[in-house]
C-alpha cells in the first residue's frame, strides 16, 4: 500500500467511513443537504469537499438505507430532507460494532500496544 | 429554488463544466446530482453574491471533474473523460459512431480512387497484324504496299455502295475490355476513309486472322454483334463497314490508319484510338456519287 499514508489513502478511508457518519447524523433527525454538509464539515477532516456528500446520499438511497422527500415548510424554501430507514439503522448498528473492534485493533498495532509474531518468537527464544 | 445566485456567471460556468464532466454518467443520475448541487449553491450563497463568495463556495463544493469522478466511483462507472480543451477537447468529444462513419467513408473513397486509378490506367486494345477487305470484289482489286513500319491496303472505290474491312483486335491486359460502339460518329468523313453510315461489329468468340486461328474466308461465317467483351489475352474480329458516298477522280484517294472505339473497362467507358494498317480507297468512281 504505497499511498496509504498519503492523500489517496486518506481519501479512501474517508470514503469508507463517510457513509456510516451520514447515517449516524440522520439517525438523530432528518436533515436537508446543506445542513448535512455543514454538520459533517464541522467534524474536522471528514469532508474533502462539500459536494461529495450528494453522490454518497444517492448511493445510500439506492441501497435502501436512506429515503428523501421534499418538504415545503411555511416561511422556508422547499428543501429535500433525507431520513434513515430501518435498514439504514441496522447497517449502522452493524458498522458500529465492527468499527469499535476494528479501530481498537488498528490502534493497538499502530501504537505498538499489541503483541506481534516477531516479538513473541523473540521472547520464546530467551 | 428561486435564488439569483444560480444566475451568477461563475455558477453558470461551473454548472456547464459539471454537465460536460458528467456526460458519461447515466442521465438520470447526472440530472439528480446537478439538481442537488444547484440546491446546495442556491442555499449556501446569498441572492446576489460577490465573485469572492462564489469562488469560496465553489472551492468548498469541489471541482466539477472531482464530483463527477466521485459519482462515477460510487456508481461503478469506470470510464472517465479526458479533461481536454480546445481543438483536442472537441476532437475527444467526437462520438465513436462518427469516427466509424468517417473511417468507412475514407476507406470507401480510397477504394474508389484505387479502383478508378487501376481501370483508367489500363492499356488500350491492340490491332493484331493482318486483315482483309470484307467484300470479295474489293479483295480482287486490292494492292498492298509494305514498308518497314507500315502496311497500306488500297482498293477501288465503289461509290454509293457498302465497302469495309475486317481486322483482329487483341486485349493485351489482364482485365476484360468491352467494345460498346464506334467513336468516330455517324459520318466517318473523306479521310476516314470516305463514307457514311459507318457500322462497327465484333465477333463473339476468340478469333484471330493474323495468327491463322480463323481463315479469311471462314470469317464470313462468324457472328458479329455489339457490345462484345474481350477477356484478357483474347482476340476478336472487328468488322468496319460504310457507304462510300464520295466521288473520286482517277489518281485521287484517301483512307485511314487508325480506328476509334468506345471501350468500357470496369465502370468506365472511354475512347480508345487504335493504330492499324492503312485502308485506302482510290478513284476513279464508277458508281453513284453523292
Amino acid at each position: 500500500m504505497p499511498d496509504m499514508a498519503g492523500e489517496g489513502g486518506l481519501t479512501e478511508l474517508r470514503r469508507g467511513v463517510l457513509g456510516p457518519c451520514v447515517l449516524s447524523l440522520l439517525e438523530l433527525r432528518p436533515r436537508f443537504g446543506l445542513e448535512l454538509v455543514r454538520d459533517l464539515a464541522a467534524a474536522d477532516g471528514l469532508l474533502t469537499s462539500d459536494g461529495t456528500v450528494y453522490p454518497l446520499l444517492n448511493r445510500l438511497r439506492d441501497a435502501g438505507l436512506v429515503t428523501s422527500e421534499w418538504q415545503d415548510n411555511e416561511g422556508e424554501r422547499a428543501r429535500r430532507y433525507y431520513s434513515i430507514t430501518e435498514a439504514g439503522r441496522q447497517s449502522l448498528k452493524a458498522f458500529r460494532a465492527d468499527w469499535t473492534q476494528f479501530s481498537a485493533t488498528v490502534g493497538k498495532v499502530l501504537n505498538h500496544t499489541a503483541p506481534v509474531d516477531g516479538v513473541r518468537e523473540k521472547g520464546r527464544e530467551r | 429554488m428561486s435564488g439569483t445566485a444560480l444566475h451568477h456567471h461563475l455558477v453558470r460556468d461551473y454548472l456547464a463544466e459539471l454537465d460536460a464532466a458528467m456526460r458519461d454518467l447515466p442521465p438520470a443520475q447526472a440530472r439528480e446530482l446537478k439538481e442537488q448541487l444547484k440546491a446546495h449553491l442556491d442555499e449556501a450563497l446569498p441572492p446576489e453574491p460577490s465573485d469572492e463568495e462564489v469562488v469560496a463556495t465553489l472551492a468548498r463544493l469541489g471541482s466539477a471533474p472531482e464530483l463527477a469522478a466521485e459519482a462515477r466511483t460510487l456508481a461503478g462507472v469506470t470510464a472517465a473523460p479526458a479533461p481536454l480543451g480546445g481543438f483536442w477537447g472537441r476532437l475527444a468529444r467526437v462520438r465513436r459512431r462518427t469516427w466509424v462513419i468517417a473511417g468507412l467513408l475514407v476507406i470507401l473513397i480510397a477504394g474508389a480512387a484505387k479502383y478508378a486509378d487501376y481501370y483508367l490506367s489500363v492499356p488500350p486494345l491492340q490491332y493484331a497484324s493482318g486483315g482483309d477487305w470484307w467484300y470479295q470484289q474489293d479483295v480482287r482489286h486490292q494492292s498492298i504496299a509494305r514498308t518497314d513500319t507500315s502496311t497500306q491496303n488500297t482498293t477501288l472505290i465503289r461509290s454509293g455502295q457498302r465497302q469495309g474491312y475486317l481486322i483482329s483486335i487483341y486485349n493485351p491486359t489482364n482485365v476484360t475490355q468491352t467494345i460498346v460502339g464506334d467513336a468516330s460518329g455517324p459520318h466517318i468523313g473523306w479521310d476516314n476513309p470516305g463514307g457514311s453510315h459507318e457500322q462497327i461489329a465484333v465477333s463473339r468468340s476468340n478469333a484471330d486472322i493474323a495468327n491463322g486461328v480463323i481463315g479469311e474466308d471462314a470469317a464470313r461465317g462468324v457472328r458479329f454483334s455489339l457490345p462484345v467483351s474481350i477477356p484478357p489475352f483474347q482476340t476478336r474480329l472487328v468488322r468496319v463497314l460504310w457507304t462510300s458516298d464520295v466521288c473520286l477522280s482517277s489518281g485521287e484517294g484517301g483512307g485511314i490508319n487508325q480506328i476509334f472505339l468506345r471501350v468500357r473497362v470496369g465502370w468506365f467507358t472511354g475512347t480508345e484510338i487504335i493504330p492499324q494498317q492503312g485502308w485506302y480507297l482510290t478513284g476513279p468512281s464508277h458508281g453513284r456519287c453523292v
